[in-house]
């Protein structure tokens, strides 16, 4: 190939790199900005600890994460599911309802995928099926210079039932963007 | 070809001084490419230490920087990488450092950039998107800067693609894979027909094969690992079968590959002589397995394969006296798939003959052309044989006593008798 045609080919490539990853950016402040704060359960609440490299990583569970079944080919792997969320006037989403397509202009939907799809047997010999699903929101950086009230606060109420602990998040059509935990109506992070 | 120059000046065919200055020249020349490599690799190694230090400060400080302030950082090391990458082609294009370091950099600009901004964002940073987003970007830099060290950072991230989340009936993921396999396969061939081969192609020779291998296995689930073994078969039989592969005999990684692949094929023949894994039911081959997306891989692998073998025919490079070269036994072995998952039992006893005739072979070659390691395979396939029969047969154990010392008799004379043919 010419020298020149390579340059060409070079100047191309770097203008896609900064397209894809401007992109992203431009996608994640629509949804930051354009999307509705949805306060959701998760199921594995873990401690929090300050770190001496002052950011921390969180793998975030939501709730939903199986659906059980009794119909094999109701789920099936790769397939988009849609859970459509129960929200009060704090937006915290207690409740929740699994569908199997998109509703136009409901603000309050987070789309997942099934992950893995394998059977099962409950208690009362029945066979069921149960689907794991996965979210785009399963990783939470949050920093790890929060106060130390926060943290007490956060790390108290995981073993307190009585308190409910949620990942806050941004979601625009289905799509979602983490933001900061909650317990409760206090903002943790 | 290894040119002797003692030998050539003693026969008269050259001249001492014309000897002295060839010597001369491929000193030099060797003591310039190592150093070119040297510099290389300490480059290389420059470049993510600084990038490595760089991450560590700014990781410290991260939450103190605003947001846009963090995505500028990000995309800082892109941009400059970028800049050292236009100078290269500009200014540098034939210098392989300067190519390699260019690539390399933009490859961990690129790696640096995305990772900040799924931090920065809370990205749906699925580990495997974010690989796929990678290799999209990053391959046809490889392509441009023709870099060896590059495009092996590109099949380990296809292998690391391959093995993050599930391939299996994923179809955009499978056709993603195929588009990075194919491209930088590409550039792979393209280096070994002009024989412009240097340390970082060469691994590639290992690094290729271990990434295809992946694949085929994690696109069917465990029922139908059964032609993921068939399609192990069908690619070490096409790679050794290459022209340009067997034109390269002796070369080192030629031999550990066929060596390994030696292993491996007679690893699967004991595998498939045990009677349990053909009647195991968990690896029955169910109707799924040849409707699934396993199945047009399947087929595009039996074309290549009924293609190679229409190739080696016309080529007249088939050897019918050498009824145990490893390419008989892959076909035999893939047959075997095939006849396993009609009648189950047969294939057992056809894969436990199949090891005792190539045992035979080899002990009966190894004899007639006085070749020791050639007894000795045969010799060790035997012992491997009756030492598996004897862990699934209910056999008394004064007869296994007795039939060790045999075999073990049997290797002493065996041995003895050619060493005694070899020094007559």
């Amino acid at each position: 190939m010419k020298s020149k045609y390579i340059l060409l080919s070079f100047f191309g490539i770097c203008l896609v790199q900064w397209v894809v990853l401007s992109g992203w950016i431009l996608d994640s402040e629509k949804i930051i900005n354009e999307g509705k704060y949805l306060k959701i359960r998760y199921l594995n609440p873990n401690n929090l600890y300050a770190t001496n490299t002052n950011r921390n990583y969180l793998w975030i569970t939501p709730d939903p994460n199986t659906i059980e079944f009794a119909d094999s080919g109701k789920y099936v792997l790769n397939q988009n599911v849609y859970i459509q969320y129960d929200c009060d006037q704090n937006n915290a989403c207690d409740s929740y309802r699994i569908l199997t397509g998109e509703i136009e202009n409901d603000s309050n939907l987070i789309k997942a995928t099934v992950e893995s799809v394998y059977p099962s047997v409950k208690n009362d010999n029945q066979k069921i099926y149960i689907a794991n699903l996965s979210y785009p929101y399963t990783q939470f950086y949050f920093n790890g210079k929060i106060s130390t009230e926060k943290l007490d606060l956060y790390n108290r109420s995981i073993a307190d039932s009585t308190k409910k602990i949620y990942i806050g998040i941004y979601a625009l059509k289905g799509k979602a963007i983490a933001d900061a935990l909650w317990v409760e109506n206090v903002k943790v992070e | 070809m290894n040119i002797d120059l003692k030998e050539l000046t003693h026969a008269g065919i050259l001249d001492s001084t014309t000897a002295d200055a060839i010597e001369a020249f491929y000193v030099s020349k060797k003591q310039k490419d190592s150093g070119s490599r040297f510099f290389q690799i300490i480059s290389i190694l420059g470049i993510v230490l600084v990038c490595l230090g760089l991450i560590l400060i700014i990781g410290y400080n991260w939450f103190s920087i605003p947001k846009w302030g963090k995505v500028t950082l990000g995309f800082l090391p892109l941009l400059s990488a970028q800049l050292v990458g236009a100078f290269t082609l500009i200014k540098n294009k034939t210098n392989r450092v300067w190519s390699a370091i260019s690539a390399t950099a933009i490859l961990a600009g690129v790696a640096i950039a995305m990772s900040l901004l799924s931090t920065i964002y809370n990205l749906d940073a699925t580990y495997s998107e974010l690989l796929k987003w990678g290799l999209l970007l990053c391959i046809p830099v490889v392509l441009v800067f023709d870099s060896g060290i590059a495009s092996l950072i590109g099949w380990m991230g296809i292998g690391i693609y391959i093995t993050t989340g599930t391939l299996f009936q994923n179809e955009s993921k499978i056709v993603f894979t195929l588009i990075f396999v194919a491209a930088l396969l590409y550039i792979y061939a393209k280096h070994l027909l002009e024989n412009k081969i240097d340390l970082s192609w060469a691994w590639h020779h290992i690094a290729i094969p271990t990434v295809l291998i992946l694949f085929t296995f994690a696109l069917g689930p465990y029922t139908c690992q059964k032609i993921m073994l068939l399609h192990l078969l069908i690619l070490f039989f096409v790679f050794s079968s290459l022209p340009s592969i067997n034109s390269m005999a002796g070369r080192w990684w030629i031999s550990l590959y066929n060596k390994i692949g030696f292993g491996g094929t007679y690893i699967l023949a004991f595998v498939f002589s045990f009677k349990s894994f053909w009647t195991q039911r968990s690896m029955h081959l169910s109707e799924n397995c040849f409707t699934s997306t396993g199945n047009y891989i399947t087929t595009l692998f039996s074309i290549v394969f009924i293609f190679t073998v229409l190739y080696l025919i016309k080529s007249k490079s088939w050897n019918l006296a050498r009824a145990f070269d490893m390419r008989y036994l892959i076909i035999l072995l893939g047959l075997l798939i095939i006849v396993g998952h009609l009648f189950p039992a047969v294939s057992s006893i056809l894969a436990n003959g199949i090891l005792l005739v190539s045992s035979a072979y080899f002990i009966k070659e190894g004899i007639d052309s006085e070749n020791i390691v050639k007894l000795n395979l045969g010799i060790v396939i035997l012992v491997l044989w009756v030492m598996f029969r004897f862990f699934s047969t209910d056999i008394p154990s004064i007869w296994k006593g007795i039939i060790f010392i045999v075999l073990g008799l049997l290797c002493f004379s065996l041995n003895y008798l050619l060493f005694k043919k070899k020094k007559s």
